[in-house]
């Protein structure tokens, strides 16, 4: 039956794409086709945009395609349970961190035969099809990933145009650097040697005890604990594991010599006193708070995990209490860390149209749509004389009242298009005009002009442009790195148990190792214990896995 | 026996139209005890089952008593249930002795307004939530300028800040004083109101024949609400298992005391949630809990019952 129809569906929609284009032209200004409204549920939190919003409506007249969203309050198992239990699904879903749930639970039609017919889709997933398919059980595609696929010009130019780096690093304060005559520590003895000296020199800020190195230690953000090693031995920010680049290979490496070396590095620290003792009791409002009163010279995480603190950093006005990253290795030079470029998309990290859905080709022609620049420059930058101008040059420029305006969420809720734009597939990295997608602020002009008094005096004593050129960068080595794999597997995947067996003895002994009196005595017991664990099967599957996402 | 039956059928019925206005009355309790009660007692066949959502009843496969075998073999299972009954027992004793003895205190008060006072200000922890509490809590005893350790300090008792929050040895106690803290007060409602029923003819006598006060107190007051006593306990020791969950769960979620706050609650919330398809032995780990609660439960009452005081069922 669903055959059958499909074989009607498809010449029409040929039909229809090619004629749709020609009365577009004829007719402006007129809806191009008849309204309709899907409905679209979101597994996230999230807000709709309002209903008068004005780019909303401008996308309304093109499209003829209204979004009625429901975002997720409440549990999202419960939700996603009783909605896969009851089969009433809305037309499109953001399956988020539920996708599992809903592909076992067969919410979603398989878009293999669709694609191809939809030139902006095809161009923008056709180089990613593997990582799509893979997702499925039966490798057929379902979900569309809405994240992660850069459009790059090469021409140079690209890296400018890399939004800040907000990823995992060794983050100092700037003031450090700069007492230390602009120097950049590149080793971890360096780094630690640095901050005993400036430590020494000020043993408080502003009238507050200073805390040197600061390690957060609390639940699933135990990574700024753990993930540290497998960046000093050159790797990338795989989570876990560590991925050997040549024969890729899988080790996990919390009992590695490499992760022995950091931690006793660290027992050494705190030994010393640069490393508080109550870091490991402190929850995440507490870690945020001490950081935000800028007496934390220091301490390895991501810094999207800690930016709520800088913030209030920067809107006290002490930007020399900011931090910048180090990528430090044992033995120098520094690594990249995750200063990697495209890392393209990851497969299933996106939305699905439903099994329910009232119309499956006008959704997906309302998408292949949306992802015309044109259509996206109105999504991301909105409209021209109103939101921004072109300059002399052909570039993309904001006044400040405008840049304002887009920096409050309330006046994009009602006047932009990103909260309908930021749910389905899109373009980010630039243009083909050399304009830069998705993020306004990052367009490198407006950064350089936004840039604090105190950074332009900063950065050109290094030759830099912004923070991210303390990492030198790695091109992508062909597949997603290993922790979003993991979030991408089905609960009932083999390497699950062992995973949260070795997360549950990691965040449980490397606290008290890092502030026993005698380190090696309880490095041992903690690495018996590991023993017990059988984790080569753990590193097994994620080998299966990154060969199934590989793209050379 | 034919006979009997429809008798006892007869005096049932009977019984419900003599009292119709008393089953209609009792009719909405029957129908809410039902509904969310005893129909998700249902849900406990997912203990014998290898669960997996989206799939009908039909569907489940059938694995017996697997997962009860796992929990039991599971080594962590009785580290929870040692910090889950030291706990338990810390707050039991702590938790009726404070609020017995602030009752007694509390009634000998004289200033009516001063009494008044005390006791809404004692109860008003009750009201907190626990979040808050937590945060007091940690915000009291943290070595970056928290006022317990410069009140230490200052008065010269110690000469290194406490890690109080970080040292295993002292997690137990600062869980038990802070449920002290926290429900003292309210929990010494019900025994002030007890004492209020004890006949005051009989402190005249005592007086009379020479008790003191704390002789009236121990004499008098205390067999006076003896019973109140042990049916607080009996239903009290149904929840011995029920250490508490928030508390150790904001409190103690760092590594460093992770080995003595996990409760049994948190483990079937790690395993049951936090692993994948724990469903099963999270539902596994809560029945055993129950059960648990419900024998213990029966034991109090049957003992109470033997040492000659009211029982609860």
């Amino acid at each position: 039956m669903r055959k059958t129809l499909l074989k009607l569906v498809l010449p029409l929609l040929l039909v229809i794409t090619m004629v749709m284009p020609m009365m577009a032209a004829f007719a402006e200004g007129t809806p191009a086709k008849e309204p309709i409204t899907f409905t679209m549920f979101i597994a996230g939190p999230g807000e709709a945009p309002a209903k008068d919003n004005k780019i909303i409506k401008k996308i309304q007249e093109l499209t003829g395609v209204t979004i009625e969203f429901e975002y997720l309050v409440g549990d999202m198992n419960q939700k996603v349970g009783i909605m896969i239990a009851s089969g009433e699904y809305p037309d499109i879903i953001g399956a988020g961190q539920a996708r599992g749930d809903f592909l076992r639970g067969e919410a979603f039609v398989a878009l293999d035969d669709y694609l191809p017919n939809y030139p902006n889709l095809w161009k923008h997933f056709a180089p990613y099809e593997k990582r799509l398919r893979d997702v499925s059980e039966d490798g057929k595609i379902y979900i569309l990933d809405i994240w992660g696929r850069t459009y790059r010009l090469e021409d140079g130019q690209d890296d400018f145009y890399e939004g800040d780096y907000n990823g995992p690093a060794f983050w100092i304060q700037k003031d450090v650097l700069a007492w230390d005559n602009y120097s950049n520590p590149d080793t971890l003895d360096e780094f630690f040697d640095l901050l005993e000296r400036y430590y020494a020199a000020h043993p408080t800020i502003d009238g507050q005890p200073t805390l040197p190195f600061e390690i957060h230690s609390q639940d699933w953000r135990s990574f700024c604990l753990k993930n540290a090693p497998q960046h000093l031995i050159g790797g990338r920010n795989e989570g876990d594991v560590v991925v050997k680049p040549d024969t890729l290979e899988v080790e996990i490496y919390q009992n590695k010599w490499y992760a022995e070396k950091y931690y006793k590095k660290l027992n050494e620290e705190y030994k010393k006193g640069l490393i508080n003792a109550e870091t490991f009791t402190r929850n995440y409002d507490q870690y945020l708070s001490v950081i935000s009163t800028g007496r934390v010279l220091a301490m390895f995480d991501q810094q999207w995990n800690f930016q709520d603190g800088e913030n209030v950093l920067i809107a006290e006005g002490k930007i020399e209490r900011t931090y910048v990253p180090l990528g430090l290795t044992f033995d120098g030079p520094a690594a990249a860390y995750n200063r990697q470029r495209d890392a393209g998309l990851i497969g299933g990290n996106g939305i699905g149209i439903s099994v329910n859905c009232k119309d499956i080709p006008r959704a997906l022609e309302f998408m292949d749509m949306l992802l015309d620049e044109e259509v996206q420059t109105l999504l991301y930058w909105g409209i021209e004389g109103e939101d921004y101008y072109v300059d002399a040059n052909g570039r993309y420029r904001r006044t400040p009242e405008q840049k304002a305006n887009f920096d409050n969420a309330d006046w994009r809720l009602a006047n932009a298009g990103w909260d309908l734009a930021n749910q389905f597939p899109k373009i980010q990295g630039r243009y083909s005009n050399g304009n830069i997608a998705f993020n306004p602020a990052a367009q490198p002009e407006e950064r350089l002009e936004n840039q604090f008094e105190y950074d332009k005096a900063f950065y050109p004593k290094y030759g830099y442009f912004t923070k991210n050129d303390f990492l030198p960068t790695i091109p992508y080595p062909g597949y997603p790195e290993v922790w979003s794999i993991f979030s991408t597997l089905p609960a009932d995947n083999v390497a699950k148990p062992i995973f949260d067996e070795i997360t549950d003895l990691q965040n449980r002994y490397l606290p008290g190792i890092i502030m026993s009196n005698d380190f090696d005595t309880a490095w041992k017991e903690y690495a018996a214990r590991y023993e017990s664990v059988d984790y080569n099967a753990l590193e097994t599957e994620i080998e299966n896995q990154i060969q199934l996402r590989l793209i050379k | 026996m034919k006979s009997e039956g429809v008798i006892r059928k007869k005096g049932l019925l009977y019984r419900i139209s003599t009292q119709k206005e008393l089953t209609l009355l009792s009719l909405p309790f029957f129908i809410y005890f039902t509904i969310f009660n005893y129909a998700p007692l249902w849900g406990l066949t997912m203990a014998f089952q290898n669960y997996r959502p989206n799939r009908s009843f039909s569907e489940q496969e059938w694995v017996g008593f697997r997962h009860f075998e796992k929990l039991f073999t599971d080594p962590d299972f009785y580290r929870v249930m040692r910090n889950t009954l030291s706990m338990s027992i810390i707050n039991l004793v702590f938790g009726f002795v404070s609020a017995i003895a602030f009752a007694l205190f509390l009634n000998e008060l004289r200033g009516k307004a001063f009494k008044r006072i005390t006791q809404t200000v004692s109860y008003m922890p009750h009201f907190l939530s626990m979040i808050i509490v937590c945060g007091l809590v940690s915000n009291f005893l943290a070595m970056d300028g928290g006022i317990v350790n410069e009140l230490l300090l200052r008065t010269g008792l110690i000469k290194d800040k406490i890690h109080f929050m970080g040292e295993p040895g002292y997690f137990w106690w600062i869980v038990g004083f802070t449920n002290v803290w926290k429900s003292m007060g309210w929990n010494s409602i019900i025994y002030l109101a007890a004492v209020t029923s004890i006949d005051p003819a009989l402190y005249e006598a005592a007086a009379m024949d020479g008790c003191g006060r704390f002789g009236r107190m121990w004499n008098i007051t205390l067999p006076g609400i003896k019973s109140t006593i042990v049916i607080l306990l009996i239903m009290n020791a149904g929840w011995i298992l029920n250490a508490g969950f928030e508390m150790q769960y904001i409190l103690g979620s760092n590594g460093l005391v992770l080995d003595v706050s996990e409760t049994i609650d948190i483990f079937v919330l790690k395993r049951g949630f936090g692993r994948s398809n724990g469903y099963a032995f999270g539902t596994a780990a809560g029945m055993f809990k129950t059960v648990v609660s419900v024998v213990i439960l029966t034991l109090f009452n049957k003992i109470a019952g033997m040492v000659g005081e009211e029982k609860l069922i």
